[in-house]
């Protein structure tokens, strides 16, 4: 995983050089709420920010996604599973005025821990387990231009399977255009 | 002899005998750098008709509890030491597959670290209650052996303490639930029937007047029932209309790990049938 943080930023490094910059260069945070499909767990708040590299009418982003624990409170001994990602995307603009409706795929990296409260009398916790993954990635978002370097978005993300469930995410945030 | 050292040896003599007067107590000792070598573990498992499964636990260092209670040292958990009660396998051998969403809720399921103190209302238990005890609770998940683990700060849980709790049963309804305890035998009636388990009966019976009175019986080998004569249930205490509960305990024992210096695990199933009892 550190690898992988390591390339990430690496990547923006790259992409905020000041050659790119003068290039199109957008930069995106959003946050939102995530819910898995599968077991008793309760909906989370995610934070996501990302850089996406715009030519000829497509986006090729990396992002990072990092969510609140997913939580089962509704048992004796609450499970919080916690999960964070990083994903590449390829993204379609298409302009209906007065917005761009954006449709991307792409892959979701995962890294996700288990930790399992230990009694009904003890809030500490024990780690029962970790996953990574790597799965498929959608979103559907809706961006609207705001002033020459700035947009208003909101969008829906879906990623298959991640350790065991599916994600449904809505989000909304802000993108500035280099 | 000069009265100055008489007195001091006196007082001396006082003093050390009003030492060694009276009982010694029960004292409690922390678990840090205890070698598991040197604990008495005794592990006790209940299942009910609740479809609930509780656990209890009381270590003391050294030896057995003594049938007094006198100069047992009980032991209590501190420094990462926990006991751990689990279903199916130790929770030092469990693991979560990759699927985190649906597999963590199974082990949850499965496994539940042991608290200082809890209940305290089991029939023909062996925990003192008086010095430190561990108890936690699970749902009844099927006939696979209950494991306890006592999980050490070292890193090596003892985890091979184990027993199969004896099999749900269900008491049969009485011919009569109106029973004179001066002139009626009781009997009753349990199935399934099991093979080595030992069952205890405990018969209470309570009056409005505030007297009560209770009756135990043992047997070696469960057959699915027990007789009790006419008159075995009388107490010249006890009069008029008296309510009656009779409680049957299976009982099987279980294997505790060797690395112990010694105790044991036992798994219970209790059921209980209430019927009302006359002069």
């Amino acid at each position: 995983m550190k690898n992988v943080f390591c390339s990430v930023f690496a990547t923006i490094g790259v992409l905020l050089s000041p050659g790119l910059l003068a290039q199109n260069v957008v930069l995106e945070g959003s946050v939102g709420i995530a819910e898995p499909q599968s077991g008793p767990y309760e909906s989370s708040l995610l934070m996501d920010g990302s850089v996406s590299y715009s030519s000829s009418g497509w986006l090729y982003r990396i992002g990072f996604t990092a969510f609140d624990a997913f939580k089962s409170d509704s048992r004796s001994n609450p499970i919080e599973i916690e999960t964070s990602g990083v994903y590449l995307q390829a993204i379609k603009v298409v302009t209906l005025e007065p917005f761009d409706i954006e449709i991307g795929a792409g892959l979701y990296r995962t890294h996700s821990e288990a930790f399992m409260e230990k009694s009904p009398y003890n809030a500490s916790q024990r780690k029962i387990g970790s996953a990574y993954d790597t799965n498929p990635v959608v979103t559907v978002a809706l961006v609207k231009n705001m002033a020459k370097s700035f947009s208003l978005l909101g969008g829906f993300k879906y990623i298959n399977d991640v350790s065991g469930s599916d994600l449904h995410m809505i989000y909304a945030g802000g993108r500035f255009n280099f | 002899m000069n009265t100055r050292v008489i007195s001091t040896v006196f007082a001396t003599a006082v003093l050390v005998s009003l030492a060694s007067c009276g009982e010694s107590e029960d004292r409690s000792i922390n678990s840090t750098n205890l070698p598991s070598t040197k604990l008495y573990a005794v592990y006790e498992i209940y299942a009910d008709a609740s479809e609930q499964v509780f656990f209890q636990a009381q270590l003391t260092a050294d030896k057995a509890p003594s049938d007094n209670r006198d100069d047992d040292t009980f032991v209590r958990l501190v420094d990462g030491d926990e006991l751990w009660a689990s279903y199916s396998t130790s929770i030092s051998n469990a693991s979560v597959g990759e699927d985190l969403f649906t597999d963590t809720e199974v082990f949850a399921d499965n496994h539940v670290q042991l608290a200082s103190g809890g209940f305290n209302f089991f029939f023909f238990s062996d925990i003192y209650y008086a010095e430190n005890w561990y108890s936690a609770q699970l749902e009844y998940m099927g006939d696979q052996p209950y494991y306890m683990t006592m999980e050490r700060a070292n890193g090596n849980p003892i985890d091979k303490s184990f027993v199969t709790l004896p099999a749900p049963f269900t008491i049969a309804a009485l011919t009569d639930t109106n029973i004179s305890r001066s002139t009626d035998a009781l009997i009753i009636d349990w199935q399934p029937v099991e093979n080595d388990v030992e069952i205890n009966i405990e018969i209470l019976m309570s009056c409005p007047d505030g007297f009560s009175d209770h009756i135990t019986r043992k047997l070696d080998t469960d057959e699915g029932s027990v007789t009790l004569n006419a008159g075995d249930l009388y107490f010249d205490t006890l009069t008029g209309s008296c309510s009656a509960t009779a409680n049957i305990i299976k009982t099987r024992l279980g294997t505790l790990d060797s690395r112990y210096i010694g105790g044991n695990i036992s798994g219970h199933q209790h059921r209980s049938i209430v019927f009302n009892t006359s002069d």
